[in-house]
């Protein structure tokens, strides 16, 4: 629950770098650069990547939060890849260090040592670096594609500078398997997708099951990657960015404006006027709120409770309507500039929301009880899609993914931004890791979120709620922004430069993190099983359409429909791996 | 048991949630941000909308043949952002609360407004300036003080096209100096 803010026992990222530099030889570390949020910036020589990285992830406590490629050929004739480190374990201090090691990769040797062997997290940023600037983690363990579509023709990098936004390259021939970790005699594949639902985005699962028991998934996705990071660097000043970035997600688009929002106030020192922070902090929970709450009602939907489904979403409804008062549309859209927000809470607003909250948490309260005293939907959920604690370390996993496996991350507690500099979080945390785990973190999240909201518009300070500039603008002025939405933290890079234009801006949405982790949480599960562990990863739910089912060594194909699927899912009623007394459930 | 006693409970005290949305109207709140229409008694063309639209939905088009300027909003790329009405320095536009918009024609998601556009009072040609742009920029001048001498002169260069005004400063400069002009 609430804190107020006492900030002692501070470490400071300059001891963070003093040991990181006393673990690498000296010639490892070629410039340190300290910058705003209790960040430093770390050259390290090319060679060094791998230790340094390596060091910094597992010596000094830190998760993988991004990490980024960068084309600055036109500016030194250089590469550049950003680690985006956050030093979290073994610190007690609040803000936590930031580490931002990088290294220059020359132009004519598009090529660096993986770090994927060593830090399993960076593997998805490796794939995408390769994709889309075309340099090589020499090691990767997996050599397919990540982003570019399977027809996409090879050495054509959509993000390199040449490469103009609007190009179609010609089609070239398909290519891509997938493949389990181990092949064992009569395994099945049964395709899942591509269009179907769970996600954000189609995409593409591959279950190999033995009989019914999922033996191992594997995934392609990327199929509706729109190149909204190449639009803004090529159309779009720093300041209409905002507006488009709200539209990476249908969801948390409020956390993604607000995340580069910060990302490129913190580029251009812009200080933002504190009423600003709590506006953009009531939204942000405003946006938990909902999202959470539609998640639980899926989880409801799947394990065929649909009276939860019905009362979530009723509720709900309220936080909306909150959602549209707030910001005039019920997306939370259309808020942010760089500098601070659009639209004022005054009074008469402030107190109708709260006097709707009042009635959210009462609403909510009774709601969830009656869910979870359903004990047909907590078996269901009760050791489904166990994530393990060491598994979602070494996969950095975000948001109620790694609170739901045990471990204590919340962004606004580790990083505050915005008015979590006064309001002080306690992260929800469980340690169970299963399914049901993640349902009571996000149902604990929903209560404090309104708990938050209320202090926020009750001790909102006065002041405007812009610094509308003039900004003195650099070349090449690099920051991150970061946000907990709803799924887990946000974290945003960007590069402005003189001429107000975006050299690179990098968009880390929270799933990006916590997809990785899906085989592992999958296996030994039935294939009715999958379609709750996927819905607790929270993607949105909406439109899959079919399942494939292919027997590989038959080459027979027959298909089943979505809604069979969905009903398998819910007929299932409880969870056979769990130790269940059989007497209590009929 | 404990469970269909609660969720009945609920279920009987709340009633039915739905709204039956297309038989009946749904009431946005006040401070629902719809879509933005111009009035087009005020709007002047000075395009700062054009420039903040995050959606480049609106355009402007100069026709310096015939004298017309149009600018053009389409709401089926309009976001509802409301930057428009925002940087709009006379406020020509007005928000409503309109949500509804669904057509089987793409032109009602349109709207279009023309207007005059000015001559340069020298070579008679059109300008990309409209009357009412013109007519703004001599009010702001006139109100401003510190130009209180020179606000007549000024206006007088607010009714020339670029070129005429060019050749007539190059006039008064060579003119000062004292040479001629042929």
């Amino acid at each position: 629950m609430l804190q107020m803010n006492s900030n002692n026992g501070f470490v400071s990222v300059k001891e963070i770098v003093n040991e990181l530099k006393s673990s690498l030889p000296d010639e490892a570390i070629i410039d340190v650069r300290y910058a705003r949020n209790n960040a430093a910036y770390v050259e390290v020589a090319r060679e060094y990547l791998v230790d340094a990285v390596g060091t910094a992830y597992w010596k000094l406590g830190g998760y993988l939060a991004s990490m980024i490629g960068t084309d600055d050929r036109q500016r030194d004739g250089h590469y550049r890849l950003y680690y985006v480190i956050s030093i979290e374990e073994q610190i007690n201090s609040i803000p936590k260090p930031w580490l931002i090691i990088y290294t220059k990769i020359p132009w004519d040797e598009p090529r660096f040592e993986s770090v994927t062997p060593k830090v399993p997290a960076a593997s998805w940023y490796e794939r995408e670096v390769r994709d889309l600037l075309g340099l090589e983690p020499v090691g990767h363990p997996d050599p397919r594609r990540l982003v570019v579509p399977d027809d996409w023709p090879d050495g054509v990098y959509p993000l390199r500078k040449e490469f103009k936004f609007y190009e179609k390259p010609p089609r070239a021939p398909k290519k891509y398997e997938f493949m389990p970790k181990k092949v064992s005699e009569g395994v099945v594949q049964i395709a899942f997708g591509p269009i179907h639902a769970m996600s954000d985005e189609p995409s593409q699962f591959r279950l190999f099951v033995d009989g019914e028991r999922i033996v191992d998934v594997d995934y392609r996705m990327y199929y509706v990657h729109r190149g909204i990071e190449k639009i803004a660097e090529e159309r779009f000043t720093y300041n209409q960015v905002p507006f488009l970035a709200e539209r990476v997600c249908g969801i948390c688009g409020y956390a993604h404006s607000s995340a580069y929002c910060m990302a490129a106030e913190t580029a251009l020192n812009i200080d933002v006027p504190e009423r600003a922070e709590y506006i953009r902090t009531v939204m942000l929970e405003v946006e938990r709120l909902h999202s959470h709450m539609l998640n639980i009602g899926i989880a409801c939907h799947l394990t065929a409770f649909d009276w939860g489904f019905m009362e979530m979403f009723r509720v709900r409804e309220k936080a909306m309507k909150i959602a549209e008062i707030l910001s005039g549309g019920r997306k939370t859209y259309g808020m942010n500039l760089v500098g601070g927000v659009r639209r004022d809470i005054p009074p008469d607003k402030a107190k109708k929301v709260i006097e709707m909250l009042r009635e959210l948490r009462k609403e909510f309260k009774e709601a969830i009880e009656a869910i979870f005293s359903n004990t047909l939907f907590v078996r269901r959920c009760e050791g489904t899609g166990i994530l393990e604690k060491h598994v979602a370390r070494e996969l950095s996993v975000v948001g109620p993914m790694a609170r739901g496996s045990g471990l204590y991350r919340d962004i606004r507690y580790a990083h505050p931004y915005a008015a979590y500099r006064d309001i002080h979080v306690k992260p929800v945390v469980e340690s169970d890791g299963d399914v049901l785990a993640r349902i009571k973190v996000r149902a604990g999240e929903v209560l404090d979120s309104i708990d938050i909201i209320e202090h926020a518009l009750d001790a909102m300070p006065g002041g405007p709620i812009i610094n509308d500039g003039p900004y003195e603008l650099r070349d090449y002025a690099e920051g991150i922004g970061y946000n907990e939405a709803p799924r887990g933290e946000n974290v945003h890079f960007v590069v402005v430069k003189r001429d107000s234009r975006v050299h690179r801006w990098r968009v880390r949405a929270a799933t990006y993190n916590n997809w990785p982790a899906l085989p592992a949480m999958s296996r030994g599960y039935t294939v009715a099983d999958f379609p709750l562990i996927v819905a607790s990863l929270d993607p949105c739910y909406s439109c899959t359409e079919r399942v494939i089912v292919i027997d590989v060594k038959n080459r027979k194909r027959f298909s089943t429909s979505y809604a069979r699927l969905e009903h398998l899912s819910r007929r299932k009623s409880i969870n056979p791996s769990a130790s269940i007394d059989f007497s209590l459930a009929s | 048991m404990a469970v269909v006693l609660s969720v009945l409970k609920t279920t009987l005290k709340k009633g039915k949630a739905t709204h039956p949305y297309p038989r009946r109207s749904f009431d946005v709140d006040e401070y629902y941000r719809g879509r933005p229409v111009i009035k087009p008694e005020v709007c002047m063309g000075c395009g700062a909308c054009v420039m903040a639209c995050p959606a480049e939905t609106i355009s402007i088009v100069n026709d310096t043949i015939n004298g017309i300027k149009t600018w053009e909003i389409s709401y089926a790329r309009c976001i509802f952002c409301a930057r428009c009405h925002e940087v709009c320095p006379i406020d020509a536009i007005k928000l409503t609360r309109e949500f509804e918009l669904a057509s089987k024609r793409k032109d009602d998601l349109k709207m279009v407004v023309k207007m005059k556009l000015a001559r340069c009072e020298s070579c008679k040609h059109y300008m990309m300036y409209s009357e009412r742009q013109i007519m703004f920029v001599q009010k702001v001048l006139k109100k401003s003080l510190e130009l209180a001498g020179a606000a007549e002169e000024l206006s007088k260069y607010t009714m020339m096209c670029p070129t005429c005004k060019r050749n007539y400063i190059i006039r008064k400069i060579v003119a000062a100096i004292g040479g001629g002009v042929k």
